[in-house]
């Protein structure tokens, strides 16, 4: 798993100025964090991130029906 | 007339008003009647604003005794999911945070279903925020399906699929991240379309995912699903990323009909959890395709698992940040399991974020270059299984709850982050008398070949014509 630490949300929630959440409710958040950033990883891998994100615009036109 | 007048399609209806056989307020009575008499039972509406429309029918029949040109929907009620802003007047976007919010600006989509002439009769349930695909909210409760109130309308559109298959009004928007305007249209047995991104503005609409929300018509027809469609399509210069691509005449393309178009079925991913009745179902509308001169053949797909994935850290991020002043200050006000959707997206590295955006461009062409190849759209379930009840899909439904719920837009969400168009056609009932149906997804902005092929299946099927006894 990514390594997201509870540590790490209580952080980020303070450095936000927010209120660091239950002990509960920030390992539930480490361990969602972790696997949603797990899963990316594993969906990106082999991908090439130099794209633009507005590169999506070139392809629905290049791929759009005629 | 007047006592089937619910029975008509929104086409059917606007021809009949235009053609001066009903008045516009004479259906508005009759409307407004029936939307009363159904809220306890479905609970459709979170507003219902009879009066003003009663007013509005008026004045549209006034404009005809004056002989005035009659838009597309002249005099027909519609009404929306409760997140399309109307200037001076609440949209509380199903939720406790925005029960008294006031906009001061209108919906593009809006503005342009009431210059064609269409009557505003209120705003419809939907899940909080946008934020669920069942149709559960705890601050308006729980919209229900007009087949079987036990069973979920669908969300997050849920009470625009619900008021449009209880026969309450004769179409409805709905905006749609992941499914949220095809998953209600498949629980309810309606016709439901998400655009090909850009294809409709959102301005005015209460943003989850800047990069993923769209805005469709649910309908009960394929023909009124286009001519709504043709209504609010094209560019707006409040949208900054509203296409400038010319809308086609989606109605008169029905007219050339399907025959020698080509559907893919995809030979992976979407039928990996389908239940066998809901297979068969869908599968047997391959049969009136075929019919129809359609060649339907196999199509191999890319890995759609990788793009939902990618997806959810899109979504998680931008619904976070459009939530996080109100996380911070009222996390007391959101229902539980929507904020626990939007708290993991505080945390979400803006590296994944930016990498997730940088892979659409590949991955949309991938697709197409699978999928599409050589097939002017794929064809795919609805949602795979049948549709369950609200208690099984609810908080403490049991073990299968988090895996049913996910499952339910298991064949919806990667139209969104790919951008191309997905059409929801019902196709039957399950044992449960449950609807079922089909998804047809298409290149960017192929939605006329789209309706062609839905419209082809319904002139050869009855399915949308059957109605819950209510």
């Amino acid at each position: 798993m990514a390594r997201i630490s509870a540590n790490l949300i209580v952080a980020q929630a303070e450095a936000a100025g927010r209120a660091p959440p239950s002990d509960e409710r920030t390992r539930a958040l480490a361990e969602a964090v972790g696997l949603l950033v797990q899963a990316a990883d594993e969906a990106a891998a082999g991908l090439s991130f130099e794209a633009e994100p507005a590169d999506i615009l070139t392809a629905m036109d290049e791929t759009a029906a005629p | 007339m007047s006592g089937d007048i619910h029975l008509l399609s929104l086409v059917e209806l606007a021809d009949a008003i235009a053609a001066r056989e009903l008045s516009a307020v004479e259906v508005m009575r009759a409307t407004v009647a029936r939307a009363e008499r159904l809220q306890p039972e479905l609970n459709c509406f979170i507003s219902l604003q009879a009066e003003a429309a009663l007013e509005s029918a008026a004045a549209a029949d006034a404009a005809l005794a004056r002989d005035a040109e009659p838009g597309p929907l002249h005099g027909v009620p519609l009404a929306h999911k409760d997140m399309f802003y109307r200037a001076g007047h609440v949209t509380t976007c199903g939720s406790r945070i925005r029960r008294d919010f006031v906009a001061d600006h209108d919906s593009t989509a809006l503005a342009r279903l009431h210059a064609a002439g269409a009557i505003y009769l209120g705003g419809l349930n939907m899940a909080e925020f946008a934020t669920g695909p069942t149709g559960h909210n705890e601050h308006w409760g729980d919209c229900r399906n007009p087949w079987n109130r036990a069973h979920i309308s669908g969300g997050s559109s849920s009470g625009s699929g619900a008021a449009v298959a209880g026969r309450v009004v004769f179409g409805a928007l709905g905006s749609d991240t992941g499914g949220s305007v095809r998953l209600p249209s498949a629980c309810n047995g309606v016709v439901g379309l998400k655009p090909t991104n850009g294809r409709v503005s959102r301005y005015g609409l209460m943003p989850l995912s800047h990069t993923l929300d769209t805005v469709g018509p649910l309908a009960r027809t394929v023909r009124d699903a286009a001519r709504l469609t043709a209504t609010i399509a094209g560019h707006d210069p409040h949208d900054p990323t509203s296409s400038r691509r010319p809308v086609p005449d989606y109605e008169a393309a029905l007219a050339e009909g399907a025959k020698g178009l080509r559907i893919g079925v995809p030979t992976s991913y979407f039928y990996d959890v389908a239940d066998d009745e809901v297979r068969t179902l869908v599968e047997r509308s391959l049969d009136v395709f075929r019919d129809a001169g359609v060649a339907v053949v196999e199509v191999s797909v890319p890995d759609i698992e990788r793009i939902n994935h990618l997806s959810n850290v899109i979504l998680s991020s931008e619904a976070a940040a459009i939530h996080e002043p109100w996380l911070s200050t009222r996390p007391e006000d959101y229902q539980v399991q929507v904020r626990s959707r939007y708290e993991p997206g505080l945390h979400v590295p803006a590296v994944k974020y930016i990498q997730a955006l940088a892979t659409r461009g590949g991955l949309l062409r991938e697709f197409v270059d699978t999928a599409l190849a050589g097939v002017d759209a794929l064809h795919t379930p609805g949602i795979p299984f049948p549709i369950p009840t609200r208690e099984e899909t609810n908080v403490g439904g049991g073990d299968r709850m988090a895996e049913m719920v996910a499952g339910l837009s298991w064949c919806t969400r990667a139209a969104n982050y790919l951008g191309g168009p997905g059409l929801i056609v019902p196709c039957g009932f399950t044992g449960s008398g449950l609807p079922a149906s089909f998804q047809l997804m298409g290149r960017p902005f192929s939605e006329a070949t789209l309706f062609r092929l839905g419209h082809a299946y319904q002139s050869a099927t009855d399915w949308h014509t059957r109605a819950p006894d209510l």
